[in-house]
């Protein structure tokens, strides 16, 4: 099954907004420093630390990928609609050209 | 209410007892507790309260968070068939592949793996830190119960000056609660370094420029 080029520029859009708004939404899930015990002392405070410092990381890691590829979807459906565009200026002046409509 | 919660309350005041001992008296020059205490770089005090503050609860939460955001992930779709054919159709649908792998390509390198290793990340340190508080509890349940917590403990109640005895007894529960602590760094960071390989950021989607031979014309599919 083919979408129309209007369809296919919606659903990139939909996807571009669906993974930015997830990427904005991502940190939201970091349960905090205190449930990995960051405040222990010696060792045990280092580990938590470095626990919940790579959870972090990877929580800002997948939050800007997300955003990053919400981007370049939404770019991609910028590039649908113009040639969309381009294309309905195309056939509008074929139009013009030959008004019996042959 | 797990265990550590039950009991942690009832060793307090012993635990305290060692960290007391340990901290005005030493311990015997050859006793396994020394070697503890520069491991851990706590006392068992210390140690307990680790274990005490790690909450599997807060960290599940953010579990199902993250499988409920891989599921919607997993849910994305980039259209790739469309009305359009000729050599700028072929470009944008091999870009369109592309930006769809990414997302939801097999393995950790698409959006959805990095998030399912992240998740996977998160529910081994929820299973983590169940097992320590569970080792800690036990390690207390066992210290609370041995004849080393008899000496310690009647030892302080008769308000008799530290004995060598009550020197060692304290020393002896110490290291039982240190020896639960150093296995809990140990598995933790046993954790930490299965996970990191696979929690980095992905670079941005790569699609080749070449997408087979190019037509000069655009073409919307008849």
């Amino acid at each position: 099954m083919t979408l129309r080029l209007s369809g296919a520029v919606s659903a990139l859009r939909q996807a571009s907004a669906e993974l930015s708004d997830a990427g904005t939404r991502l940190a939201d899930l970091d349960p905090g420093g205190p449930a990995l015990a960051v405040d222990a002392t010696g060792r045990l405070g280092e580990l938590g630390l470095a626990l919940h410092g790579e959870l972090r990381q990877a929580l800002a890691a997948r939050a800007r990928e997300s955003v990053r590829h919400g981007i370049a979807i939404e770019a991609l459906a910028d590039a649908v609609a113009s040639a969309a565009a381009a294309y309905a200026a195309v056939d509008e002046s074929a139009q013009h050209r030959r008004p019996d409509g042959l | 209410m797990d265990a550590l919660a039950r009991i942690e309350p009832v060793a307090r005041r012993m635990v305290r007892q060692v960290d007391d001992a340990l901290a005005t008296l030493g311990a015997p020059a050859q006793h396994p507790v020394w070697d503890l205490l520069r491991q851990v770089q706590a006392t068992p005090a210390d140690a307990v309260a680790f274990a005490v503050a790690l909450d599997p609860a807060a960290l599940d939460a953010s579990v199902a968070g993250l499988r409920n955001r891989t599921t919607s992930h997993e849910a994305i779709s980039i259209p790739v068939a469309v009305d359009w054919i000729g050599s700028a159709g072929r470009r944008y649908q091999h870009r369109a592949r592309a930006y769809q792998e990414y997302v939801t390509g097999a393995g950790e390198d698409s959006l959805v793996g990095r998030l399912a290793a992240t998740a996977g990340y998160l529910d081994d340190l929820v299973q983590w830190s169940v097992q320590a508080r569970h080792g800690m509890a036990t390690a207390l349940a066992r210290a609370m119960t041995s004849a080393e917590a008899l000496v310690l403990v009647g030892g302080r109640a008769a308000a008799q000056p530290w004995s060598p005895n009550v020197i060692a007894a304290a020393a002896t529960i110490g290291a039982h609660i240190l020896a639960a602590a150093v296995h809990s760094m140990r598995s933790g960071q046993a954790v930490l370094d299965r996970w990191r390989p696979v929690l980095g950021e992905l670079p941005a989607v790569a699609v080749s420029v070449d997408a087979g031979p190019s037509d000069s014309a655009m073409q919307l599919r008849q």
